[in-house]
C-alpha cells in the first residue's frame, strides 16, 4: 500500500463537467446526440443571420454590384478605393477621433458616478435609478433631444451660454459638431459603464477596506492598490464593448449632425450606410463593411483575451 | 438481498486516476463508511455504485446481480446528497413525491408512502413548505425522507451530515443510526468525518489517493491500523508518531531518535521479533490515551517538560517536550500538571505500534490480517 | 472610502442626475407647449400656459400603431430567442460534449460581430428570400443577434442551480428530458427574464435594421416612426417632443419594475467569464 499525498487528486472527485447525464453504457446514441440537438437551432440561427450575413459582406465587397445586382468581379478595387480616396481616409480619421474622445467620456463619467454611488447613504438608490435612465434611451431619442437641446436657435443650451455671458455658439456646427456628438454619446452610453462597474466594485468585500482603513492607508492608496487592480479587468471589458459600440455607430450622427457640417461627423458606418443605401454602391459599401468588421475582429480578440484572462 | 459486491473498479478523469482497481464486499443490512480526505475518492466510488458515473473498469454488483449498465433508477438505490439537493421549486410534499412519481406509482400508494415517511422523520407539520422554509435539521430530514419513499434496499449517502452545524450533527447522527436499525437496510455512508464514520459503521474503509488502505471494525482499525494513514486519520487527536531504530537482531530496543529514549517492544511483539531487520528506520506510533505521565522517575521512562496543557472538562490533553518531540497524553481532567513542569513518560503495555518507514506499512500487520 | 465629504458626493451626484434628466425634462417641457412657443426664443423654461395639443396630435397620428408594431416584433423575438436560447443555454452549461469549448468561443465572437458590417448582407438576404419588409424578417434577424447573449447569460444562470439536483432526480427516475423540463427550467425563471428585458430593450431601441429591411408603414418600428419626424417639411418640435415622450414612456416604466433583474442580467451577461 502506498500512501502519497492527500490532496493529488483533490480536483477529481468532482470534475467540472461531471458526466451526469451519461453514467452508465447504456446510455444510448440518443443521449449523446441530446446536446448537440440543444445547441442545433441556436447554432443555425447564428450561422443563418451573423454567419451567412459576414460571408456576404466579404463576398460582395470583391465585386462592383448595386442594390442585388453583382455586376463584375473587380477583386480588391473596392479595398483600393478606400485606401485612395481621401473622403473615406476623412471617415476613418473621424471615426478613430470620435472613438477616441467618447469611449473615455463614457467609461470616465461611468467610473466616476459608480465611485460616488458605491455607498449606503440615504437616497443612493434613487440616483442609480435616475442615473441609469439615459441608457434605457434609445439612440434615435438620444440624438433627437440633443439635437433640440443643442440647437442654436431654440435651444436651452444656447439660452444658458447667453444667460452667463458666453458666446451663442452654433453647437451643432463647425468643430462643435463633434464635441456635441461625443456628448450625446456621453450621455446615452456612461450608465452602461457604471452599472457593470458599479457591480464589480461591490464585490470587494466591506471587509478589505475596513482592514485597509485600520492599517492607515489612505484612500488614495486604497484606491491605487485594492479598488484599481479590482476594477481592471471589468474596465477593460467595458472599454472595448463601448468602443464597438462607438465604432459602430450610425444613428447619432446622422440624426443629430446628419454627419456635418461637411463631413465633420460622418463616421465611417455613416458613410457605409449612405453608400449602400443612398447611393446603391452595394460593392463599396460592402468594402467598408469588411473594413469595419476588421476594426471589430480587433476589438473582440482582445475582449475574449481579457476574459479568458480574467477566468484564469 | 442486497448485498454489494465492488470487483475491481477503477476510474480516470482524463489523466487523472480517481480510483485504482477498488475490492469491496458490504454484507446485507450493513452501515458500511467510506472515510477518507477530500479527492480520495470516496465520493467517486460512491457515485459509481450509484449509477451517476460509469467505471472505468471493473463491475457493481447488487443483490447479485451485476448492475454496472443499469441506470440508477434501476437499480433499487436511494441516495442522501451532501447539500440534501431539495428541489427549491417544490414543497416539501412535491419533494417527497417526485420518486414516486418518477416510477409511475398510483396516487393512493404515493399519498400513503408520503404520510408514512413524513410521520417517521417527524415532518408531517411542514409538508406544504418549500425548502428556503425549512432548518438545515429539517432540511435534513426531507433529504432522508425522500431517499425513504421509494423503500430501497440500499441507501447511499454522501456525507449527509456535513452541513449541520456541531450539536445538530451529533443529534442527526443516532438519529440516523436508529432509524438504520429501525429500516434493516444497507446504508453505504461516505464521510471525511472519522469521528461518524466510527460511531456509526459496523465496518469502515478508509481511503486515500483512490485505494482502499484499510477495511474493518471501528475497534480494529483504530487499535490495528495496517498502515500509518489509516493510524494518523482515525482519533479524534492525532497518534503521537516519532523515527526511530529497530535494534533487531534479537534485541526488543527501539531507539527514538535525536537521543530520545530507548523503547522496548513487548510481548505483542513476539510475532515478528525475531524477523525484524538490524537497524531498520522506523516510525513509531502511540495514541494519546496510552501516554502516561509521572512525577517522578520510573524505569524506561524518558523524561519530558510539559508546554500545554488542553483542559477539555471530561478530560485533559497534555502537552510534553521530550527532545525534538512534543507528545500529546490524554490523562483524567483532574490531574494537576503546570507549564514547564517536568514529567517522565511512559508508554502503555501493548500501546507501540510500528510502521516501516520506507513503505509506511504497519510492522505486525503481518499477525494482524488487513481484511476482516 | 471616505474621501469627500457626504455633501460633495451628492452635490456631484445631483449635477449628474441634472445632466442625465435635463434632455428628457426639456423634451416633456417642451411636449407642453403650443405652436408659437416652442419656436419662440429666448426659450420659456415653463410653458405659459401648458396644453395637450401636440399630445392629441401624435395620438391620433400613426404612432400608437408603431408602438404596438415595436411591441409585437418584440414580444415575438422574445418568444422565438428564449426557446431557442434556453435549449442550448442548458446544454453548454450542463452536458459535456465534443467541440463544446469551441462553441463557447463562437457565441463569445459572435456577440461581438458588427451590426453595420451585416446589415447590408442582410438586407440582400431578405430580399433574395422575399422576406424584405416583413416582421418576420425583423424576428429572425434580431434573434439571431440576440442568441449569442441570451445563451450566455442562460448559461451563466444554469450554472448557479446546483448540480448535485440533477444527480437527485437521475437517482429519482427522472431522465435527461424531465430533468431539463421539470428541474432545471423553472429554476432558472430570474434569467429567462432578465434574458427578456435585454431582448425587448434592445428590439425596442433598434433602428438600423428597422429602416433598412421594412418600409411599409404596417411593418414600420417606433424608432423609424420617430425618424420620420425629422424628414417632413422642417421639424415639429412640439409634436416631435411628445411623440418621444410615448415612446420613452413604456420603457421607463417598464424599467421602473423590471431595473434589479435588468442589472442583474446585464452584469452577469457582461462581466461573468
Amino acid at each position: 500500500m502506498n500512501v502519497v499525498s492527500t490532496d493529488a487528486t483533490a480536483a477529481v472527485e468532482y470534475p467540472l463537467q461531471p458526466e451526469g447525464h451519461r453514467p452508465g453504457r447504456w446510455s444510448s446514441v440518443r443521449a449523446a446526440l441530446l446536446p448537440y440537438a440543444f445547441v442545433a437551432p441556436a447554432v443555425l440561427l447564428v450561422i443563418a443571420v451573423t454567419g451567412y450575413g459576414t460571408y456576404y459582406a466579404f463576398e460582395y465587397s470583391l465585386y462592383e454590384a448595386t442594390i442585388a445586382i453583382k455586376k463584375n468581379f473587380v477583386g480588391l478595387d473596392n479595398f483600393r478605393d478606400i485606401v485612395d480616396d481621401t473622403t473615406t481616409r476623412g471617415n476613418i480619421a473621424v471615426t478613430f477621433l470620435y472613438v477616441a474622445a467618447a469611449v473615455p467620456s463614457m467609461v470616465g463619467l461611468g467610473l466616476g458616478l459608480a465611485i460616488l454611488l458605491n455607498r449606503n447613504h440615504r437616497f443612493t438608490g434613487l440616483f442609480r435609478t435616475l442615473l441609469i435612465v439615459p441608457w434605457i434611451t434609445s439612440l434615435v431619442i438620444t440624438a433627437l433631444l440633443w439635437r433640440f437641446v443643442l440647437n442654436g436657435n431654440l435651444g436651452p443650451v444656447s439660452r444658458l451660454l447667453e444667460i452667463v455671458g458666453l458666446p451663442n455658439v452654433q453647437l451643432l456646427d463647425h468643430h462643435w459638431a463633434m464635441v456635441s456628438l461625443v456628448i450625446a454619446s456621453a450621455w446615452n452610453g456612461y450608465a452602461f459603464s457604471m452599472v457593470l462597474l458599479l457591480a464589480s466594485l461591490q464585490q470587494i468585500p466591506e471587509t478589505v477596506r475596513r482592514a485597509a482603513q485600520v492599517d492607515g492607508i489612505s484612500p488614495w492608496l486604497t484606491f491605487r492598490h485594492i479598488t484599481f487592480p479590482h476594477l481592471k479587468p471589468t474596465l477593460l471589458i467595458v472599454t472595448i464593448i463601448g468602443s464597438m459600440h462607438c465604432l459602430n455607430m450610425i444613428e447619432l450622427p446622422l440624426i443629430l449632425t446628419g454627419g456635418g457640417p461637411g463631413r465633420r461627423t460622418e463616421l465611417l458606418p455613416l458613410r457605409l450606410y449612405r453608400e449602400a443605401f443612398d447611393y446603391y454602391n452595394t460593392g463599396l459599401a460592402s468594402a467598408m463593411a469588411v473594413v469595419v468588421f476588421a476594426f471589430n475582429v480587433v476589438l473582440t480578440a482582445l475582449y475574449i483575451l481579457s476574459v479568458r484572462r480574467e477566468r484564469a | 438481498m442486497a448485498e454489494i459486491g465492488i470487483d475491481n473498479v477503477a476510474k480516470t478523469f482524463g489523466s487523472k486516476t480517481a480510483l485504482r482497481g477498488v475490492n469491496l464486499t458490504i454484507a446485507d443490512g450493513e452501515f458500511f463508511s467510506l472515510l477518507g480526505p477530500s479527492g480520495c475518492g470516496k465520493s467517486t466510488l460512491l457515485n459509481i455504485i450509484c449509477g451517476l458515473e460509469a467505471p472505468s473498469g471493473g463491475r457493481i454488483f447488487i443483490g447479485g446481480k451485476d448492475v454496472t449498465d443499469v441506470p440508477p433508477k434501476h437499480r433499487g438505490i436511494a441516495m442522501v446528497f451532501q447539500d440534501y439537493a431539495l428541489y427549491p421549486h417544490m414543497t416539501v410534499r412535491g419533494n417527497l413525491e417526485l420518486p414516486l412519481k418518477a416510477s409511475k406509482e398510483s396516487r393512493a400508494h404515493i399519498d400513503r408512502k408520503v404520510r408514512e415517511v413524513s410521520t417517521v422523520l417527524a415532518i408531517n407539520e411542514m409538508l406544504d413548505s418549500y425548502p428556503r422554509q425549512l432548518s438545515g435539521g429539517q432540511r435534513q430530514r426531507v433529504a432522508l425522507g425522500r431517499a425513504l419513499v421509494r423503500s430501497p434496499k440500499v441507501f447511499l449517502m454522501d456525507e449527509p451530515l456535513s452541513n449541520l452545524d456541531a450539536r445538530l450533527r451529533i443529534q442527526m447522527r443516532s438519529e440516523l443510526r436508529l432509524l438504520k436499525e429501525r429500516l434493516g437496510a444497507t446504508v453505504i455512508y461516505v464521510t471525511h468525518d472519522q469521528a461518524e464514520a466510527m460511531t456509526l459503521s459496523d465496518r469502515l474503509a478508509v481511503m486515500s489517493a483512490g485505494e482502499l488502505q484499510q477495511v474493518g471494525t471501528p475497534i480494529h482499525l483504530y487499535s490495528h491500523p495496517g498502515n500509518q494513514f489509516v493510524a494518523s486519520f482515525l482519533g479524534d487527536i492525532g497518534i503521537n508518531m516519532m523515527d526511530g531504530i529497530v535494534e533487531g537482531g534479537g534485541s526488543r530496543g527501539v531507539r527514538i531518535d535525536d537521543a530520545g529514549p530507548v523503547l522496548t517492544l513487548d510481548a505483542s511483539f513476539d510475532g515478528i521479533v525475531g524477523r525484524l531487520k538490524k537497524d531498520a528506520p522506523v516510525r513509531v506510533g502511540v495514541r494519546p490515551e496510552h501516554v502516561q505521565l509521572h512525577r517522578t522517575s520510573v524505569p524506561g521512562a524518558a523524561e519530558g517538560t510539559v508546554v500545554l496543557c488542553e483542559q477539555l472538562g471530561s478530560e485533559q490533553h497534555v502537552h510534553v517536550r521530550m527532545g525534538k518531540y512534543t507528545v500529546v497524553a490524554r490523562v483524567a481532567a483532574t490531574a494537576d500538571f503546570r507549564l514547564q513542569q517536568t514529567v517522565f513518560v511512559t508508554f502503555a503495555a501493548g500501546a507501540l505500534r510500528l510502521f516501516d518507514k520506507a513503505t509506511t506499512v504497519a510492522l505486525h500487520a503481518a499477525a494482524d490480517t488487513v481484511a476482516a | 472610502m471616505k474621501r469627500f465629504p457626504v455633501f460633495v458626493v451628492y452635490a456631484l451626484l445631483i449635477l449628474a442626475c441634472v445632466f442625465a434628466l435635463f434632455p428628457i425634462a426639456w423634451g416633456f417641457v417642451t411636449s407642453l407647449k403650443n405652436e408659437s412657443e416652442v419656436v419662440a426664443y429666448p426659450p420659456a423654461w415653463i410653458p405659459s400656459t401648458p396644453t395637450f395639443e401636440n399630445y392629441a396630435n401624435v395620438l391620433s397620428s400613426s404612432l400608437p400603431f408603431y408602438l404596438l408594431n415595436s411591441i409585437l416584433v418584440a414580444a415575438l423575438t422574445i418568444i422565438l430567442s428564449l426557446v431557442i436560447a434556453v435549449h442550448a443555454g442548458y446544454a453548454v452549461s450542463r452536458f459535456d460534449f465534443r467541440g463544446r469549448s469551441t462553441l463557447l468561443y463562437l457565441i463569445l465572437a459572435s456577440m461581438m460581430v458588427a451590426r453595420v458590417s451585416n446589415v447590408v448582407p442582410l438586407y440582400l438576404l431578405s430580399t433574395r428570400f422575399g422576406l424584405l419588409d416583413t416582421k418576420l424578417v425583423l424576428v429572425l434577424i434580431y434573434s439571431g443577434w440576440q442568441m449569442p447573449i441570451a445563451v450566455w447569460l442562460l448559461k451563466d444562470f444554469f450554472a448557479s442551480v446546483p448540480q448535485t439536483l440533477d444527480r437527485a432526480a437521475q437517482v429519482d427516475g427522472y431522465g435527461p428530458l424531465a430533468i431539463f423540463y421539470r428541474i432545471s427550467l423553472p429554476l432558472v425563471r430570474p434569467g429567462l427574464a432578465a434574458a427578456a428585458i435585454l431582448i425587448f430593450m434592445f428590439v425596442w431601441n433598434d433602428f438600423i435594421l428597422a429602416v433598412t429591411l421594412t418600409s411599409s408603414e404596417s411593418n414600420r418600428m417606433v424608432t423609424v416612426g420617430l425618424y420620420n419626424y425629422v424628414g417632413q417639411f422642417g421639424i415639429q418640435w412640439g409634436q416631435l417632443t411628445a411623440a418621444v415622450i410615448v415612446a420613452l414612456l413604456p420603457v421607463i416604466v417598464l424599467f421602473g419594475f423590471v431595473q434589479k433583474t435588468l442589472t442583474q442580467g446585464l452584469t452577469a451577461g457582461a462581466v461573468k467569464g
